[in-house]
C-alpha cells in the first residue's frame, strides 16, 4: 500500500460526502453470524489480510480544489466491540481516516460502509473475503469457492473502474425519468444516533411459490406488500395525491459488464397514490411488474445514468469550489434525491459460498440507514433457502412493520421476527403502538 | 419459543413483550429464553461544536461594537474617522484568531491568513495616519519573511505531512509579488526591504522545484483535479 495511489470519486459517489451528516450518514450494513463466538485476534488480522485484498478500502477522503478524492492509506483500521446502534453516521475523522467500520458481537461480524467507497455488493465481495480469511486463520478446513476474491488474484484496474464513465454515450438524449415529489412517511423521530432493526427470518421456497403464483417475482412482490403497507397506514392521515414511492436499488453489474467494486447501481422509484390504497395487490403487483422491467433494461437505463455523467463533465460545475459544490448539491439531493421516494427496499440477493464454509456460518443480514425523509427502510439477503429481511428504522411507531408482516402471515408465510430494540416489561408503554 | 398471539408469529431473542404490537408474548414450550441479538447500545462522542457560545458571544459583541462605533463616528463626524481602526481590528481579528479557533485548515494556511490580514489592517492604519508608508516599507516585507521562515520550518518539522504543506509553500512564494509589486512602485529607500523578501520567495519556489518538484506536481494534480 502506498499513498501515490488516488482517485477521483466516482459519478454516484460525488453526492455522499455532501449530504452526509449524523441525521443522514448514507451507510449501509453487512453483518455475518457464525456458529460460534468469534475470536477478535483472528479476525482482526483477517481484517488486516482483507484489506490487502480491497485497496479500495484502505481510501480516506481529501478535499481538493473542485473535488473531494480518496487517497490510499497506510494503516490498517482497528476492529471494534460493537457498541453503536446500527448504521450510524461513519465520520472519518473517529474512524482513523476510514470510510467504513467493522465491529463484532458474540457470534456475530457487522462491516458498515458509507456509501461513498462502495454499494451493497461491492461491500458484499469484501465480507465474503474477510469471512473467508476469519475461518482460515481459525484453522478451518476450507476452500474459497469460485465466487470469493483471494489474495490469489491481485486487485485488477477494472475493480476500481468508475463504471459509470466507461458506459456514458452523450449521442444518447437524458431523461431525468419520473421527478415528482413523493409522499413521506412521518411519525416520532428517536433521537439522533438512535436506530432500530426489525428482523424477519422466512423460508424462501414459500415466498417463491407465492409470487410465482402472482406471475412477479420475489422483488416484486415484496415491494408491492411493502407499498401497500405504507398506503394502508398512510391513507388514515392524508389524502394527499402524491404518490407513495419505493425506491429499488438496481445492479447495474447484472446489465453493463462490469466488475467494478465501487459504485454501480441505479436507484428506480416506482409507487402509487394513497387513493390506490383499496385496490387488490394483484393490480399494484402487476403494475410494478410492468415498470420495473421496462426500467431494467440497457435501452432504458443509459438515457437515466447520462444526466448525472454529463453534470459532472459540465466545465461551469467542474470550475466551481468545492465548497459552493457541495452547497448546490446538498441542495440538489433534497429536490431530487429523498424528496423523490418514501422508502428503499434493497434486495442484496442470493449469497453462495463453498460448502466448505457455509457449514460454519448461520445467516447474513442486510441493514441501511436512515435520514429525516426516508425513515424507514426494508432490505433484505437470502442465505441457504432462507430470506433474512432487515426493517431500519428511526421513528417509534412500527405500523408499517406489523401491517408488512400481517400480509405475509396472512398469505400463509411463516416468520420468526428479532428485534434490535428489546421492549421494557411494563404494559403500559405499548398503547401506542398499536 | 414466544409467540404473539396478535401478530401470530415468533419472536426471538429476550423479548417479553412483541415488538409490533406490544402484545404480551406467549411461551409455546418450556425452551428457556435466547441470547440478545444486540448489545447494549451507547451514542458515540459528539465532536465538540465548531461554533461554541463564547464564539457566538464575541461575534454579537463584535456585531454591536462596530455598529455603536461606526454610528457615533457618523454622527459626530459626518464620515467614518476612528472608527474604522475599531471595524478594522475587530475585521482582522476575526480573520486571523476566528480562523486559527474555529477551523481546522492546515496551520501553514491559517499563518498566510494572519499575514494578509495584519497587513492589510496595518495598511489601514498607515493610511488613516497620515500615509507615512511605513506599513509598506518595513510591516509588509518583515511579517512576510517571518511566516515564510515559519512555514519552512513547520514543513521541515512535519516532514512526513509534506502533502498538506506543500502547496501552501508555493502560494507563499505566489505571494511574493506582493512585495516584489511594492519595490517597483515605492521611492522609498527600504524597498529593498521587499526586493529581499521577494528574492527569498523566488529562491524558496526554485528549490521547491529542483528538490521536490515531482511532489509539487503530484499533490497539485490531486487538489486541483478538475
Amino acid at each position: 500500500m502506498n499513498n501515490e495511489n488516488w482517485y477521483p470519486l466516482e459519478t454516484s459517489a460525488k453526492i455522499y460526502p455532501a449530504i452526509i451528516s449524523p441525521r443522514q450518514p448514507s451507510v449501509f450494513r453487512l453483518s455475518c453470524t457464525f456458529h460460534n463466538e468469534i475470536d477478535p485476534n483472528i479476525m482482526q488480522t483477517a481484517l488486516n489480510v482483507t484489506m490487502v485484498r480491497y485497496p479500495g478500502f484502505s481510501m480516506t477522503l481529501k478535499r481538493g480544489a473542485f473535488w473531494f478524492y480518496f487517497e490510499e492509506m497506510d494503516k490498517n483500521p482497528t476492529l471494534q466491540p460493537e457498541q453503536y446502534y446500527p448504521c450510524q453516521i461513519v465520520d472519518p475523522e473517529a474512524e482513523n481516516g476510514f470510510l467504513f467500520r467493522v465491529t463484532w458481537f458474540k457470534k456475530r461480524v457487522n462491516l458498515e460502509v458509507f456509501h461513498v467507497i462502495t454499494d451493497g455488493t461491492g461491500g458484499l465481495e469484501f465480507l465474503k473475503t474477510l469471512v473467508y480469511y476469519y475461518l482460515l486463520l481459525s484453522g478451518e478446513d476450507i476452500k474459497p469457492g469460485e465466487n470469493i476474491r483471494t489474495l490469489r488474484h491481485k486487485p485488477t484496474e477494472e475493480e476500481r473502474e468508475n463504471s459509470f464513465l466507461r458506459y456514458y454515450d452523450p449521442q444518447i438524449p437524458s431523461d431525468r425519468a419520473d421527478s415528482n415529489a413523493a409522499l413521506h412517511y412521518e411519525g416520532t423521530r428517536m433521537p439522533v444516533g438512535h436506530s432500530r432493526a426489525i428482523h424477519i427470518h422466512t423460508e424462501t421456497a414459500p415466498l417463491l411459490a407465492l409470487s410465482r403464483s402472482c406471475q412477479v417475482t420475489l422483488t416484486e412482490y415484496l415491494t408491492g406488500q411493502f407499498l401497500r403497507s405504507f398506503l394502508v397506514v398512510l391513507k388514515e392521515t392524508t389524502d394527499s395525491e402524491k404518490p407513495v414511492k419505493i425506491s429499488i436499488p438496481i445492479n447495474l453489474r447484472k446489465l453493463f459488464q462490469s466488475d467494478t467494486l465501487r459504485n454501480f447501481t441505479y436507484f428506480a422509484n416506482i409507487g402509487e397514490p394513497v387513493a390506490n390504497a383499496d385496490e387488490p395487490l394483484e393490480k399494484t403487483l402487476q403494475y410494478i411488474k410492468t415498470q420495473l422491467r421496462a426500467t431494467c433494461t440497457r435501452e432504458a437505463l443509459i438515457p437515466r445514468l447520462n444526466p448525472n455523467v454529463s453534470s459532472e463533465k459540465n466545465p461551469f460545475l467542474r470550475a466551481a469550489p468545492l465548497s459552493l459544490k457541495q452547497l448546490v448539491l446538498r441542495e440538489a439531493h433534497h429536490i431530487l434525491g429523498d424528496n423523490l421516494f418514501t422508502a428503499s427496499f434493497s434486495n442484496l440477493g442470493i449469497i453462495r459460498l463453498d460448502d466448505s464454509m457455509a457449514k460454519h456460518i448461520r445467516n447474513f443480514d442486510f441493514g441501511l440507514s436512515c435520514s429525516d425523509l426516508i425513515p424507514l427502510n426494508l432490505s433484505m439477503v437470502t442465505w441457504m433457502d432462507t430470506a433474512y429481511m432487515t426493517f431500519s428504522s428511526i421513528v417509534e411507531e412500527r405500523h408499517v412493520e406489523r401491517i408488512f408482516i400481517s400480509k405475509l402471515s396472512e398469505a400463509g408465510l411463516k416468520m420468526k421476527v428479532w428485534t434490535s430494540d428489546p421492549s421494557e416489561a411494563e404494559g403500559d408503554t405499548h398503547e401506542n403502538l398499536s | 419459543m414466544k409467540i404473539c398471539p396478535e401478530c401470530k408469529i415468533e419472536i426471538g431473542g429476550t423479548e417479553y413483550y412483541c415488538p409490533l404490537c406490544g402484545s404480551e408474548l406467549t411461551l409455546s414450550d418450556d425452551k428457556g429464553g435466547e441470547e440478545s441479538l444486540y448489545p447494549d447500545f451507547s451514542l458515540p462522542v459528539n465532536p465538540p461544536n465548531r461554533f461554541p457560545f463564547l464564539a457566538k458571544l464575541f461575534a454579537f459583541l463584535s456585531l454591536i461594537a462596530v455598529l455603536v462605533c461606526g454610528l457615533i463616528d457618523l454622527l459626530i463626524n459626518h464620515q467614518l474617522t476612528w472608527s474604522l481602526f475599531v471595524i478594522g481590528g475587530i475585521a482582522a481579528a476575526w480573520v486571523s484568531l476566528g480562523t486559527h479557533l474555529l477551523t481546522n485548515i492546515n496551520l501553514n494556511y491559517k499563518l498566510l491568513l494572519d499575514l494578509c490580514a495584519l497587513s492589510l489592517y496595518l495598511i489601514l492604519i498607515d493610511h488613516l495616519t497620515g500615509w507615512h508608508q511605513w506599513s509598506i516599507d518595513y510591516v509588509i516585507p518583515i511579517l512576510y519573511i517571518g511566516v515564510m521562515i515559519t512555514t519552512i520550518v513547520l514543513a521541515l518539522v512535519f516532514r512526513e505531512f509534506w502533502r498538506e504543506y506543500i502547496l501552501s509553500l508555493v502560494a507563499i512564494c505566489v505571494l511574493g509579488l506582493g512585495p516584489l509589486l511594492i519595490f517597483f512602485t515605492s521611492k522609498s529607500p527600504m524597498r529593498y526591504l521587499c526586493l529581499a523578501a521577494a528574492l527569498l520567495a523566488a529562491a524558496l519556489l526554485i528549490g521547491l522545484i529542483y528538490f521536490a518538484g515531482g511532489k509539487v506536481f503530484s499533490e497539485w494534480k490531486r487538489r486541483m483535479n478538475f
